[in-house]
Order: structure tokens, then sequence, then C-alpha cells
């Protein structure tokens, strides 16, 4: 562990200083300190695996140079963070902290004692689905982890990870876990387990944290309670958080892309924009599903800022976003042309077509999604369902929110859809390939929706400073 | 109005019950003692033969011959242990590796392999037989 921390602990330091200096202007950064710490571990991780597979490209092996040249980096985003608040602070910027009311709604209290005792059994479960099986599951042991060794191990052999000699498959997936792992392992000199199960347990209370605190600043605190609640009350959630799986991350940064462009509906900060495109990015750098995410985005973007706020509107918007996202883009185009490989869901268009005229597996798939939507997570009672009465029940704030919230619905939508046509397109078997992995994809996605539920549902406490009260006063 | 907001305090009580029940469930199975972790088993089985290894390069790996999901897990925790060594599911190359954990001895034909060492547990280094 303490040869493991220093590299945690640069992770997050790098994450923490990209979310500070791009944090809104208006807003002062202790109120929201989890919102901020949980984004950077995503974007710490995101960072330092994107310096990482830059450091593999140009030197081979990373060492204590590269250690180094983090370090260097964390010194200097920290004192441009330091001075960009200093300078905001004496230009008045940013408004005095406000004085929190003397007391908290009743209905706030049983939200957080229900979520605290959810916590408590989500850790102890979480730690169980640990020790049942240190190397994880079959993708962090057959995929993600086992590029890490090749990295890691290889010294200046790392490429034999897409080596075309062996067996190894999915040489085409994306590379910010194993990266990550593998850099981990670099500072700690060995392949220690600990190191992706360190990762996958700071994804896993990231995303909680992330949603806990986008939701308690853009709505209120019982609907941030409430949401992460019903996460961690997901025990599948766990699992694929303890198994070491790239979903989680991915899930992650689809739920920080939604959250921010949430914030940028409330601040109007380009910097808001370009952390948004920052972690849309990352999704397309942890899975290739990130790409369908990447085309949604930027379709359902176009689509409603275009119509409702006019071409320039959206250009002004769509420049920061792009900024954000360009790290990440050029890494995966390089890493797609330099070492490239076959999707095994497409080996070719025509296979594709010839699989979406046949109507039977349309019929399969449809019947699948049905039953996950009943049955997802696992519960005693089907939660998807009994959420979809609590939000006709509670009552939706449809006009209030601006049109940000509703790129993410659509984008939420569209994931589904394209997931959808991927299942009825693929080649592979199809029964199989359901089963294997239905359920991830939509727990890639649950996150998310919980999200965009307890954010458009009318919360059980008055809105104080959120996205509604912002659009109402505008 | 009043009942409006009955009715959603209702009915985010139902989902938080739910949850809690949900929650409670995670904390009984916490309690149920846990089973070896078979897949470290497995993968620990293969510390002896890593030495006698070359540190890189391509190494064929035959397990149980059908194509099924054993062979494939077997052949994927293998790969785990072994890497950065790049395994090949074929025996047209040497040295082999033959990793059959049901049985002491492989179950290959003698006449084309030899054993080179046997390392127990299932775990065989191999080499092609060319009669001479």
């Amino acid at each position: 562990v303490i040869k493991i921390l220093p590299s945690i602990l640069l992770a997050l330091g790098l994450g923490s200083a990209v979310a500070g200096l791009f944090w809104p202007r208006k807003r002062r950064l202790l109120p929201d300190l989890l919102f901020v710490l949980s984004l950077s571990v995503g974007l710490g991780f995101g960072i330092t695996s994107l310096l990482f597979f830059l450091w593999l490209l140009m030197f081979g092996p990373a060492g204590t140079a590269f250690a180094l040249c983090e370090f260097g980096l964390l010194i200097a985003l920290s004192v441009l963070v330091v001075l960009k608040r200093r300078r905001l602070q004496a230009d008045s910027v940013m408004p005095a902290p406000l004085r929190s009311p003397a007391r908290r709604p009743l209905v706030q209290w049983i939200t957080g004692v229900v979520f605290f005792l959810t916590l408590l059994a989500a850790g102890g479960g979480f730690l169980w689905f640990v020790r049942a099986a240190r190397y994880g599951g079959w993708d962090a042991w057959g995929i993600w982890n086992l590029r890490a060794k090749f990295l890691f191990l290889g010294g200046p052999f790392w490429q034999d990870a897409f080596s075309t000699q062996g067996s190894l498959s999915h040489r085409d997936y994306p590379l910010l876990i194993p990266t990550s792992v593998a850099r981990l392992w670099s500072y700690a000199g060995a392949d220690v387990s600990l190191a992706p199960i360190l990762i996958g347990a700071l994804f896993t209370a990231a995303t909680a944290g992330l949603l806990l605190s986008s939701l308690s600043t853009l709505r209120t605190k019982s609907q941030g309670f409430m949401a992460t609640t019903v996460l961690l009350a997901n025990s599948y959630f766990l699992v694929l958080g303890a198994a070491q799986y790239a979903d989680l991350p991915l899930g992650f940064f689809f739920l920080s892309t939604l959250a921010l462009l949430c914030l940028y509906e409330q601040t109007r900060d380009p910097g808001v924009m370009a952390l948004a495109g920052a972690t849309a990015g990352l999704a397309i750098w942890t899975k290739n599903e990130g790409l369908l995410f990447l085309a949604g985005l930027l379709l359902a973007h176009c689509l409603i800022t275009v119509r409702k706020g006019g071409v320039q509107a959206y250009l002004r918007q769509l420049l920061p976003l792009a900024l954000g996202l360009a790290p990440a883009l050029l890494a995966l185009a390089y890493f797609k042309i330099h070492f490239p490989s076959s999707n095994d869901l497409f080996p070719s268009l025509a296979i594709a077509l010839k699989m979406l005229g046949r109507i039977s597996r349309w019929r399969v798939v449809a019947k699948a999604f049905a039953h996950q939507l009943l049955h997802f997570s696992g519960w005693s009672v089907p939660v998807i369902p009994l959420l979809a009465i609590y939000a006709a029940v509670a009552g939706i704030q449809w006009k209030q929110l601006g049109n940000l919230p509703k790129v993410c619905l659509l984008l939420l939508l569209w994931m589904m859809a394209g997931y959808f046509l991927v299942y009825v397109a693929t080649p592979l078997p199809l029964d199989w390939l359901l089963q294997t992995s239905l359920s991830r994809l939509l727990t890639q996605l649950w996150p998310s929706a919980l999200f965009l539920i307890f954010l458009f549902t009318h919360p059980l406490e008055p809105d104080s400073d959120s996205v509604v009260a912002n659009s109402v006063s505008r | 109005m009043k009942l409006r907001s009955s009715l959603r305090i209702a009915a985010a009580l139902c989902v938080l019950g739910v949850s809690l029940v949900s929650g409670f469930e995670l904390f009984k199975l916490v309690r149920n003692p846990l089973a070896p972790d078979q897949d470290a088993l497995y993968i620990a089985r293969f510390d002896g033969i890593k030495k006698a290894l070359p540190t890189r390069g391509v190494v064929c790996y035959v397990t149980t011959s059908d194509d099924s999901f054993a062979a494939k897990k077997n052949y994927f925790l293998a790969q785990y242990a072994l890497a950065p060594l790049v395994l090949r599911t074929a025996a047209d190359c040497d040295p082999l590796i033959g990793d059959f954990p049901a049985s002491s001895i492989p179950p290959l034909d003698s006449r084309r392999f030899v054993v080179l060492r046997n390392f127990g547990n299932g775990l065989t280094l191999l080499g092609r037989n060319t009669g001479r």
C-alpha cells in the first residue's frame, strides 16, 4: 500500500488540479469539495493514463524520470490553480460563502440516515466480493490486467500486448485501465494484485460520490441521498467494481459528462464545458462503447442547442467541449491507427446488414432487454418499474431545467438504442452475448439513469441553489 | 396539493424501504463464509513452470481438447499467470505447456509429444517428438 499510495495521490492531485483550474469562476471550491474530489478520480487516472501511454511511446518503460515528470506537472498545475482562485477572489467574482440554514428538513435527515446505512452495507459487500476473487472477474485477468502485465513486465517489448502470434483477444480495446494499472505497478515495482483492486474501489466510490454531490448541487441533498442509496443498494454495481471491470469507470465518465453538462446549464462557464469534453474523451479511452456515447453527445448537443439557441450558441459551447475532448481523442486515434485490430462485434458491414435483416434477432434482443428492465440488479422488487412509479407520483419538472439536461436524456436514450442495435447486428452467438454482457452494459448506464431520474423529478424539499432556481431566475 | 405531497413522500419512502431491504440482503451475504478463491489458486499453480520458461516470446499451450468454456478460462488464466510471455493455443511449437488440472499425466499422444518436465498439479512442459 505504501508503495502504491504516492502514485494514487499523484493521480488524485493532478485530477483535482485540473478540476480546480476549470471549475466555474463563480463557484467556490470548498462547498463543492465532494463534487471536485469525485471528478478528480476519473480525471486523475485519465490524465496519468494518457501520460503513461505517451511516455511508453516516446521513452519506453516508465521509471523515476516519469514519476518526477508527473510530480513537476502537479506542482505547476497547483500553482496555476492557486493563482487563478486568488485572482478571482481579489476580483470579487466569487460570492461570499453562504451561511447554511440552521435546521435541516426532516426529509434530509431520513434520506441521509438510509443512505448511510446502505453505504455501510455496500462497503462490507464490496470488501466481501474483493476477498472472494482477488484477481477480479474474467475481463480483469482476461483483458484489462493482462494487458497491464505486458505494459509493465514487458519492458522494451511492451508492444507484445498486441501480438498477433498468440491467442490474445480484444486487442482493439482502449487502454485507460491497462495503463492505469501498469502505472501503479511501475510505482510499486511489482505486479501486486492490490493495484487494480484499489482502482476498482476508487471508481466505485467516486461514482457514488459524484452522483450524491452533483444532485445535491444541482437539485437538493435529499435527491442526492435517494439516488445514491438506490445505486449502492444494487449489489451488481458493487460486484462489477470489485471484479475490476472497465464498465464501472466507463459509467463514471458517462455520469461525469452528464453532470458537467447540467452544471454548465447553471453556470455558463466554458471551463465546465471543457471538463465535460475531457470526461467524454476519457470515456472513449476506456471502452469502445465510449465512441457511441461521444457520437450521441455531439449529435444530441447539436440538435437541441442549435434548435433552441442558434448556431452561435452551439459553437460557443462546442469549442471548449472539443478542446477538452482533444487529448484523449488524439491518443485513441494514434492507438487505433498504430495498433490496428479487427473488432469481433463487427467483422464487416455486409454481415451487420445481414444480421439486421433477421426479424428473429430483433425479437430475442427485445425480450432480453424487457427481462433486464424488469429484473435489473436482482432486487426482490423490480427497481426500474418502482422508479417509474416514483417519478410519476413525484412529478417531472421538464420545462424549468433548460436545454442541456434534455441533451443528457436524449443521449441516454441514444445509448440504449445503440446497444440494442449492436446486439442485433453482431454475428456473435446472441444468447451467449446477451447473457454475458447485457446486465454489464445496463450497469454502465445505471448511474446516469439515476442522475436523470432524480434530476427531473420534483424534489421532496424545495430547491435552493439549483438548476431550477437558476433557470427560473434567468 | 397536500395529497400530492403525501403521495410524493409515500413513494419516496417506498424507494428507500426497498433499497434498505436490498442493503440488508447484502449485509446477510457478507456474513456467509467465503469459498476458496479458485482463480487465485489456478494462477498460483504456474509459479514453478514460470521459472523454466523464457521471459518473453511465444510458447505453445494445450489444455482440455474441446472448445469449452473451461478450456477458454484455463487459457486466459494461464496467459495472465505467464504474461508477458505470449501463449499460443496450438501444439505446433516448442516449448509446449500442457495444462490438464484434472490429470497428473497429460492425455496427449506420446508418439507426438515427450514430457520434458512434470511440475505436478497437472502442469507439464512438453516437447514435440521428432523421432530422433
